[in-house]
């Protein structure tokens, strides 16, 4: 693999690893939302 | 025949121990953060990929510093983050469940951000030293670091009680802070493939100039925002999800409570 094939797995993975994190956390927190009562403060 | 004893709860608390606000940032400001963050990312492929001129040793590969030096500075911070959470929380006078929470978030960034470190070193490495890994002191102190704060996280998963948790989870982020130091030393105190610090190095003199330097300090720029935004959305969760437990947790008690006999009147026996 060239250099531009390493910098380009480099950048795609930093990509994919930080968008993933924040799917999953947004996923986790609309869960944990839907889940509290409605008269729940911090809902 | 006793009449049965509510099951013991511990020094449960309940929801009430828990922040009533989910968030570190008002929602206006992480707005703001996240497209802040969003852009400075990509003015950092910019200047990454395209600004920077390629260096006289390494070519183009030396680019992917651009990724790899900023995570790991911000998994210093991350895990320098939970250890003051977790002083805080052991002070009898600023005790607080937040502490707790914020500690826990950290360190779960801290570890997203030291996985990134080692996956871009491997990257990094193998056009460069022609390896992917090497049992050189710097690349297996960060191993040993990612793996110890992997255990903390585990360590938060085991049941037990918000104040038992918080108290053996503050304890074990401390002790797994000793590795930080090391990690960062380790270059200047064992012979390394891994080179020597450019910026923070013993002579406090740092090795990049120019164009190089303005990406290197962008990229720190724009995974502080990233470390700012995400610590804020992953702390809410926290909170969200330790107020989802407790409750169910209480649900579960008034059950049993509800499901065990009544006392029997006085004067009867059995």
């Amino acid at each position: 693999m060239s250099d531009v094939g390493y910098i380009a797995a480099a950048w795609s993975a930093t990509a994919a690893v930080l968008a993933a994190y924040v799917v999953r956390v947004a996923v986790r927190t609309r869960h944990a939302r839907r889940s509290l009562p409605d008269d729940d403060p911090r809902r | 025949m006793t009449a049965a004893k509510p099951p013991d709860n511990g020094h449960r608390r309940g929801v009430a121990s828990l922040p009533t606000n989910p968030r570190l940032l008002p929602r206006r400001v992480s707005v703001v953060l996240g497209w802040s963050t969003l852009a400075a990312l990509a003015l950092l492929t910019l200047f990454g990929l395209w600004g920077a001129p390629p260096d006289a040793v390494q070519g183009d590969a030396q680019r992917i510093m651009y990724l790899h030096v900023p995570a790991a500075w911000l998994a210093y911070l991350a895990f320098t983050v939970t250890s003051v959470a977790s002083l805080l929380y052991l002070w009898p006078r600023t005790r607080s469940t937040v502490w707790d929470l914020l500690a826990g978030a950290s360190a779960e960034l801290g570890v997203v951000f030291t996985g990134l470190t080692l996956l871009l070193g491997s990257l990094w490495g193998r056009p460069v030293w022609g390896i992917w890994w090497a049992w050189d002191a710097r690349l297996t102190t960060t191993a040993v670091l990612f793996f110890l704060y992997l255990g903390y996280l585990s360590l938060r998963r085991i049941p037990a009680s918000v104040e038992t948790r918080a108290k053996r989870c503050a304890i074990a982020a401390l002790i797994a802070f000793v590795d930080v130091p090391v990690v960062h030393l380790s270059v200047n105190w064992w012979r390394t493939l891994h080179q020597q610090a450019t910026v923070f190095n013993p002579e406090l003199n740092p090795r990049i100039h120019g164009v190089m330097a303005f990406t290197l300090w962008l990229g720190v720029v724009a995974f502080t925002l990233v470390y700012v935004y995400l610590l804020d959305r992953r702390y809410q969760l926290a909170v969200l999800e330790e107020d989802l437990e407790e409750r169910e947790l209480d649900a579960a008690i008034a059950q049993r409570v509800a499901e065990a006999p009544s006392p029997r009147p006085a004067g009867v026996h059995s």
